[in-house]
């Protein structure tokens, strides 16, 4: 479970997050929407210790999130895989060295059989040809790239997956293989997902639970069925223009 | 030429290619593209199919390997250096990612334009950067920074900055990408405003294709898909989603199986 309770944060004289409580069961695939500047991405920083709370604690899988001690921070991140909002790849390096990367520095023990193992099933997994390994990030598409950012958080097999607007910028077919990779690795995977997104129409079809924040604190917290149906003034006002019936 | 030039076109891109450096096939082939007088055009299309970089080329950032770009009938190929330069003050771009100097405040991103390209006095400057500020509502934030503004206010900066020279027509490359449902809205609805009140001939690229289906219907717009280097359908938002071209069929719907394959499985 990733529990944040009474969580606070301000930057400057701005109050970001003001006294969140939220606990993440494990299999769930949540979604957590808000404007821009609201502090979802801030939130999903304080998951993997980026960012500390000003006031508060969190909690992944009966571990204490604490900043400031490197080696237990070290062992949340082993379980905790954070997929960022651009791809974030080592442009000098090949498609197989990101994929490794983390894994080489986390796991001495496995040998470059293993490794290279390891690579082709995440690769496999998102989605993605062997024929890759041997590119540079910059001869793929940006929807490949993200794609590699996945394989590489996955392969050092984390329990709860991070995404950071993981569709943005991406056209409506990358919108759906994505959005059906992120199904597959829940249901497949078993692993928790926690996407922070402005993609309502994505929220409703994966995700298994919708959290929606609005001046630092959660206004909405339900079921895609009740997010349909919800009152809150913001929840109707992010479905607008999502009907577009064909 | 005046006496086959319809005055209705204001910006024209005639059987333009393109291709980057070593590139097996090019970008963009044979395109025709037609842009009139206070009109608004959506483009949309796959991923890397060269919407961006169609801009770039209408804008004379990047010069077709073959056709000509016509800005009010005149080949802007052909212009001399000082004449070129005039002419383009005429067409404005926004950028995907904004754009914005960084290291200058919104005030000195705003009159970097002028300084290039007009000859105003300072105050003179000075007035259209309040003007400009007002209205994209961002009157206050003269000395910020862009990192200091969020990217919806970021977005509406990369607007002022086209709007401050006046233009004839305003290009914007995916102006919502990245912003929430509300704040897209709200840019829209600013780019629209901009739109009706100056007439300004408005061309939106975007891969948001809801938005484009909701817009264009709401001001008759029409829609441009850009597929293979070239526009393969131009009409309403009703008539692309009707078509039966198997390309257009699976874009709009964000089917995984069809010609597209399934997005980024390379």
């Amino acid at each position: 479970m990733i529990i944040l309770d009474k969580i606070s944060k301000s930057f400057g004289s701005r109050k970001v997050l003001d006294d969140v409580s939220l606990t993440i069961r494990e299999g769930e695939s949540v979604f957590i929407l808000g404007k821009s500047g609201v502090g979802k991405s801030v939130l999903l920083k304080h998951i993997v210790g980026l960012v500390s709370p000003d006031s508060g604690t969190v909690e992944v899988a009966d571990r204490k999130v604490n900043p400031s001690n490197a080696n237990e921070l070290a062992l949340i991140r082993q379980t905790c895989g954070l997929v960022f909002q651009f791809p974030a790849l080592l442009d000098s390096v090949t498609v197989f060295e990101n994929v490794c990367f983390g894994l080489r520095a986390r796991d001495l023990t496995l040998s470059e059989t293993e490794i290279e193992q390891r690579v082709k099933e995440k690769v496999k997994l998102v989605g993605l040809s062997e024929k890759v390994l041997t590119k540079y990030p910059g001869v793929l598409s940006f929807g490949a790239q993200k794609r590699v950012s996945i394989a590489r958080t996955l392969a050092v097999a984390p329990r709860y997956l991070l995404f950071d607007e993981p569709t943005t910028g991406m056209d409506p077919i990358a919108t759906t293989g994505l959005n059906q990779l992120i199904r597959k690795l829940t249901s497949e995977l078993k692993v928790t997902t926690v996407v922070v997104s402005h993609d309502v129409k994505s929220a409703l079809k994966i995700g298994s639970r919708i959290i929606l924040l609005e001046e630092g604190k959660i206004v909405f917290d339900g079921t895609p069925e009740e997010f349909r149906t919800s009152k809150v003034k913001l929840a109707m006002e992010f479905q607008l223009g999502t009907q577009y019936e064909f | 030429m005046s006496f086959d030039v319809n005055e209705n076109e204001v910006l024209k891109a005639d059987n333009i290619s393109f291709y980057f450096g070593d590139a097996a096939r090019p970008l963009l082939e044979n395109l025709n593209l037609i842009l009139n007088r206070s009109e608004v055009l959506f483009l949309i299309g796959p991923s890397e199919m060269g919407k961006s970089t169609l801009l770039k080329l209408l804008t004379g950032l990047y010069r077709p390997l073959k056709g000509e770009v016509f800005l009010q009938g005149v080949s802007i190929e052909k212009l001399s250096k000082f004449e070129r330069k005039k002419a383009l003050k005429k067409i404005s771009m926004t950028f995907q990612r904004s754009g914005l100097f960084d290291s200058k405040t919104v005030r000195e991103n705003l009159t970097f334009p002028l300084q290039e390209l007009t000859e105003l006095s300072k105050v003179d400057c000075d007035l259209l950067v309040e003007k400009v500020l007002s209205q994209v509502k961002l009157t206050g934030n003269e000395l910020k920074y862009p990192f200091e503004l969020s990217g919806g206010m970021q977005k509406r900066l990369g607007i002022a900055r086209a709007l401050i020279l006046n233009p004839e027509v305003i290009l914007y490359d995916d102006p919502t990408a990245g912003l929430d449902p509300i704040t897209s809205n709200h840019i829209l609805d600013l780019i629209l405003s901009v739109q009706k009140e100056k007439g300004t001939a408005t061309l939106i690229a975007t891969s948001d294709l809801e938005l484009a289906l909701r817009v264009s219907q709401q001001v008759k717009a029409k829609i441009c898909f850009l597929f293979e280097g070239k526009i393969i359908q131009e009409g309403s938002g009703k008539e692309l989603i009707q078509s039966k071209n198997p390309v257009i069929y699976q874009f709009t719907r964000g089917l995984l199986e069809g010609p597209l394959g399934s997005g980024g499985g390379q």
